[in-house]
């Protein structure tokens, strides 16, 4: 034996190893070179990105996010299982929960009763989706949606989960959607922000936004979202002081411009550059934000569309029309939030009030879009950050219960912007915990909106301390499936 | 000496082979028990034996005279031992393969050759065993047996292997395209779509040969007679049709189609079955021409058949950049559509910055323009002229603009357009007719609000069923809605003397009618609301309702107004305040500031103060002594939670702090059940005094009545503001 190791180790020598080694590398190198794709995997073609230029022909310009802050719950309403009224007040196997952790509220909890949807569901459509009575108006409109039942996500409270759909990490302070999509595609209009965003919130139980959602993140200040408010100062401090008419505000412009590019040339902070360019986008904004907001002009039909609720400023429904107003006018990115959706108790009471108080104005804006010929560029989205547990949180009573966060599948709907409209994508379990069939995750969703908008998730790149950034991060598949 | 298992396995495979015979002979006439399926399935399994076997002792023997001459007995035995072996693993395989042969679902055709080569590998391997001992005239005929041997071998193999894997398996692999695929624009939904879906995964079973439950899936005719179950599918209806039925059923059900083990249908090939019966079963269809492009059968089709949808090419040049700098401004959006594509894509915005000329000016794009987004744009028909030269144009938006019907129609040119979009463009149904009629590339066009009817609608898109006729909600002028209620549009709701009542709507149009004696709202109790007509002169709660017509009248809703004849020139807060209601501190009493019911209302965390720990006691300071007859305090309830009114309101009064005398004392109505939250004004009157300083002291409710969980407990008391008149 220890003869053969000898022999062995007298044939590996240099000279074998080297002509081995290139003999092998070689051999890859002409593969490479016979097949270019040998080592791309599956990647699309490479196209170059340069920031404010779509990477190929786009199906959508625009987007219309409508965010339900609090996580509406998927059972009560695009996820029916009727599985669980069956199975009324009988625990949650384990062998369905897995390893699945619990928020701190109900970690407490010594049983988990499941608990089916206290309101009806029926079939509508072509795709026979299955929609909660809660969403009249949604049924209405089913055959435009396609809705997305396989969603998931990682984050388990209301601030990483918000923080991971709005800029792809649990930890903040990334660019959000619209600021990479401001970076990415630039605004439509020079004369309005290209990312906005629209409060408001129902009674229901509700967890906050703030600022981080909508930041910029390292990208340049003018990506950063711009919130309007609805009523009679839309953008906060936009109106000239008394005293101070258009041309000495330009003049006075001016004149900053000036001293700000001295500034810029000595010490190089490209935010100097940012402010001057926000500035002037703020002047012109003057004249045509007031134009854009107001509603007082709008038609009895479209009052009676959305709702006479949409011209009663900070409702959800006023901020759907002014989301449609702005989206018309070439803003890229308008996100609206609706608080109130965590109905950890009380929520048939609540869900009932919020889901009324945004199905109307949500169907009502596809179909406003559609009638104008914009549905097809605009693509509007409808969902939280992620679901709600199929086990009743606190006491379950016949009539009353609540539900605990659940990040493994929640409901959104998406229409238009090239999505292939009157479909149900993806399917979860009979207790509507795991999903089944079709998963589609945060980060694919996000690869799958750049792709609709004409960028290449894995090409929309920022370098920030010495590191490669993207919406997607490191991940994301874009949802063939449902593109048209 | 032949050993005893030879002897033995030699008469088991002549046993076998005259079974095989017996049963290749007599098959029709025999039925075999249904546990004879097992030894059937075992064919798949046991058949690798014979090919390796037998392939390997035949190549052996074919070059025996490359032997070396002193192992040619040793090879001879032991090819021969091999050859027994092979020979009897093959005549059980063959047996086998004929108990599976009953089974149903093989393709009758190949069945029969791969029977017939499959018994000949049996007979022929057996007949060379024989031999073998005998020793073969000459070894050319031994050659020739054993090559016989192997091409029935070859044969065999591959006629089983056709069985189950389908002809052409490996050749298919040098074909890129798998069939020659119909043109898409050809195409017909049943020759193309729906036919070969039946003819790979159903006619297997489903054929003239072979009809499993008596039906035959190969043409319309035999689909339309269905079989024992009875007809296939109901025309039109899906949902009533068996053949949906059967496919979703779930796949461990024995009714199930294709049957589980054989390849299923695709969600995609389930569909085309699906949208095939909804659109009446139709056998003459053609997809291109008879269905709108937005149809999901057609996109299905696409799917299926049609070339992958390659992004428009387009053949024009790039356009200068500087060109496109200078006309690019921020009322005129000129952008490319993608970063190699020479196509562009303009926008205008701000109707008052538009005028004709800036659409003229962008003639020297005339080539590359592609989309251009005229919406709310006042272009008229003299525009359309300069419109009409931008020939690559395929995505036209002129929603709300003044171009007429007949200016449309003079636009010849534009060959390429695809999407035309004319909401609330004055155009009639016979217009919209003929545009239809002459721009026959727009597979869409959007006519909201052009004040056609709904019939008009449909008759266009029966006339025009390959095309996309959109338009929105028709016919909502005539929906009856619910306005919403009115709100009192005062600056404040608290007045000193009196108020001019302001009610403000948010719909415009919309007449008021108040009860000022907070009654129902009719016509006997209540007046008219003109603006500046409605004064009010003392603390009042009215209802109010709305109405306009061709809207349902609003709900009524109670309205409030305080008066606060004297306010304090000076306020202390004398105890503490609950954390968490602190409102503004001493100034929230009179601040004119009300707070708002609801949780999550910004207004309940900010302007509501409240006490539970310690009673409230808040000193008024008049510069000059005031004439009180009634103290007010605004509260806001919600026995639901913890949150009472206070069990006692004191008034302290005098001309100087150190010498006050106790008022009055009121003892507010405690509610009696759990209730949500609601505002409530508590008046704790008195004889008129009049004085310089007046002291509140509230003390919260200290024991919680016993239907509440936390009886016993203190409640918290929530106030906003206090009248003093």
């Amino acid at each position: 034996m220890e003869k053969e190791l000898f022999e062995n180790g007298l044939t590996h020598n240099r000279r074998r190893f080297l002509s081995k080694a290139s003999l092998g590398l070689g051999t890859l190198a002409l593969g490479s070179l016979l097949t270019p794709n040998l080592f791309k995997g599956k990647g699309e073609d490479e196209q170059a990105f340069t920031p404010g230029i779509p990477s190929f022909a786009p199906k959508a310009k625009r987007v219309i996010y409508l965010f339900q802050n609090g996580a509406p719950s998927q059972l009560e309403s695009f996820d029916y299982k009727p599985k669980l009224t069956d199975m009324f007040g009988q625990e949650l196997p384990d062998s369905v929960r897995g390893e699945q952790r619990l928020t701190g509220m109900t970690a407490g909890q010594s049983s988990f009763p499941l608990v089916g949807s206290f309101t009806g569901f029926k079939q509508y459509g072509e795709s026979r989706a299955w929609i909660s009575d809660l969403f009249p108006y949604t049924s209405k409109i089913v055959d435009d949606l396609c809705i997305i039942r396989s969603m998931h996500t990682e984050a388990i409270n209301h601030d990483p989960a918000l923080t991971f759909l709005q800029t792809g990490a649990q930890q903040g302070n990334r660019p959000s959607m619209g600021a990479w999509l401001s970076y990415g595609l630039g605004s439509e209009n020079q004369n309005l922000p290209a990312f906005t965003v629209l409060l408001s919130r129902g009674v229901g139980n509700g967890q906050g936004v703030y600022s981080k959602l909508w930041t910029n993140g390292f990208l340049e200040s003018t990506h950063q979202g711009v919130q309007f408010s609805s009523g009679e100062d839309p953008v906060l401090y936009l109106k000239d002081p008394k005293g101070m008419n258009r041309e000495e505000r330009r003049e006075l412009l001016d004149n900053l411009a000036e001293l700000n590019q001295l500034s810029y040339e000595k010490i190089g902070d490209p935010e100097i550059s940012a402010k001057i360019k926000q500035y002037e986008m703020a002047y012109r904004m003057q004249t045509a934000v007031p134009e854009i907001m107001d509603v007082s002009k709008e038609p009895d039909n479209i009052v009676k569309l959305y709702g006479p609720e949409c011209l009663v400023p900070g409702t959800f429904s006023a901020n759907c029309l002014l989301a449609r107003k702005l989206s018309e006018n070439g803003v890229r990115f308008v996100q609206l939030y609706h608080q109130g959706w965590d109905q950890h108790g009380n929520l048939p009471y609540e869900i009932t009030k919020q889901a009324m108080d945004v199905d109307q104005a949500s169907a009502a804006l596809v179909t406003d879009l559609k009638q104008r010929g914009l549905l097809d560029e605009t693509l509007v989205i409808w969902g939280g950050e992620f679901g709600r547990s199929n086990y009743s949180q606190g006491t379950l009573k016949a009539d009353n219960y609540g539900r605990d966060h659940h990040p493994r599948c929640f409901s959104i709907w998406m229409a238009g912007g090239g999505i292939k409209p009157g479909i149900v994508y993806g399917e979860t379990d009979e207790l509507g915990y795991n999903i089944i069939k079709d998963p589609v995750h945060v980060h694919d969703f996000h690869a799958t909106i750049l792709h609709q908008m004409g960028l290449n998730h894995e090409q929309l790149i920022y370098k920030h301390m010495g590191r490669r950034f993207r919406l997607t991060d490191v991940a994301g598949n874009v949802v063939k499936d449902i593109l048209s | 000496m032949i050993p005893n298992w030879k002897r033995y396995l030699e008469n088991t495979l002549f046993v076998t082979s005259i079974l095989l015979a017996f049963l290749l002979l007599f098959e029709s006439y025999i039925e075999l028990p249904a546990w004879f399926q097992f030894f059937g399935r075992l064919h798949p399994l046991i058949l690798h034996f014979p090919i390796a076997l037998l392939g390997l002792v035949y190549l052996a023997l074919l070059f025996q005279t490359k032997w070396p001459v002193q192992n040619r007995r040793v090879y001879k035995e032991l090819l021969n031992n091999l050859l027994l072996l092979a020979s009897f693993s093959a005549a059980l395989t063959a047996v086998f393969g004929l108990f599976l042969s009953l089974e149903i679902g093989y393709d009758p055709e190949i069945l029969l050759w791969h029977k017939y080569s499959g018994s000949a590998i049996v007979f022929l391997s057996a007949f060379i065993y024989w031999m073998q001992d005998k020793n073969w005239p000459s070894l050319k005929i031994e050659r020739f047996a054993i090559t016989v041997g192997f091409i029935s071998l070859i044969l065999g193999g591959h006629e089983g292997a056709s069985i189950t894997h389908g002809k052409g398996f490996l050749s298919e692999s040098f074909n890129s395209k798998t069939k020659a695929s119909v043109a898409f624009e050809d195409a017909l939904l049943f020759d193309d779509l729906v036919l070969p879906i039946f003819e790979q995964k159903c006619i297997s079973c489903h054929n003239i040969r072979k009809s499993k439950g008596g039906l035959i899936l190969s043409s319309m005719k035999d689909l339309i007679k269905g079989g024992e179950s009875g007809e296939l599918f109901i025309a039109g209806h899906p949902e009533r049709s068996t053949l949906m039925e059967r496919v979703f059923l779930p796949i461990d059900d024995e009714d199930h189609m294709p049957p589980s083990g054989k390849t299923q249908l695709t969600s995609d090939e389930i569909e085309v079955f699906k949208q095939w019966i909804k659109h009446n079963s139709d056998v003459k269809l053609k997809l291109v021409s008879s269905l709108p492009s937005s149809d999901s059968l057609f996109i299905l089709g696409q799917k299926l058949l049609a070339e992958p949808v390659q992004e428009d090419v387009y053949e024009f040049n790039r356009a200068e950049q500087t060109t496109i700098d200078e006309l690019n401004d921020a009322y005129r959006v000129i952008l490319p559509l993608a970063q190699n594509s020479p196509a562009l894509a303009v926008s205008f915005y701000g109707a008052k910055a538009f005028s004709s000329g800036k659409l003229a000016d962008l003639e020297d794009l005339k080539e590359q323009i592609i989309t251009l987004n005229l919406n709310k744009i006042p272009v008229d028909d003299g525009d359309l002229k300069t419109i009409e030269k931008f020939k690559n144009l395929r995505d036209l938006n002129l929603n709300f603009s003044e171009v007429s019907g007949a200016g449309l129609l003079a636009m010849t040119e534009l060959r390429k357009l695809n999407k035309l979009s004319i909401s609330g463009v004055t155009i009639e149904k016979g217009e919209i007719e003929n545009l239809l009629k002459k721009q026959s590339a727009v597979q869409r066009i959007t006519v909201w609000n052009t004040g056609i009817s709904e019939n008009d609608l449909k008759a266009l898109q029966t006339k025009f069923p390959e095309k996309e006729i959109v338009s929105g909600r028709e016919g909502l002028s005539k929906m009856l809605i619910q306005l919403n209620e009115p709100f009192i549009a005062n600056k404040s709701a608290i007045f000193k003397d009196s108020i001019v009542l302001e009610l403000g709507h948010a719909i415009k149009g919309v007449e008021m009618k108040i009860s000022l004696k907070n009654q129902l709202v009719d016509s006997l109790n209540s007046q008219k609301y003109e603006p500046g007509k409605v004064i009010v002169k003392e603390s009042k709660a009215f209802t109010a309702k709305a109405f306009k017509k061709g809207w349902l009248s609003s709900e009524e809703i109670v309205l409030h107004v305080y008066q606060n004849k004297f306010e304090p020139d000076t306020v202390l807060l004398l105890t503490k305040l609950n954390n968490v209601h602190p409102a503004s501190g001493a100034q929230t009493f009179f601040d004119k500031v009300l707070g708002a019911n609801g949780a999550n209302n910004q207004a309940w965390a900010n302007n509501w103060a409240g006490f539970r720990k310690n009673d409230m006691v808040v000193m008024l300071q008049y510069d000059k002594p005031v004439s009180v007859s009634n103290i007010s305090l605004n509260l806001l309830i919600e026995s639901e939670s913890t949150i009472f009114p206070p069990e006692s309101i004191e008034i302290w009064g005098g001309n100087d702090p150190e010498n006050m005398r106790l008022l009055t004392k009121a003892r507010p109505l405690q509610p009696t059940e759990n209730k949500k939250g609601y505002v409530q004004l508590v008046n704790c009157p008195m004889k008129t005094f009049r004085g310089k300083y007046f002291k509140v002291v509230a003390r919260p409710l200290q024991s919680m009545p016993s239907w509440k969980s936390r009886s016993g407990q203190v409640a918290l008391f929530l106030i906003d503001e206090m009248f003093v008149n």
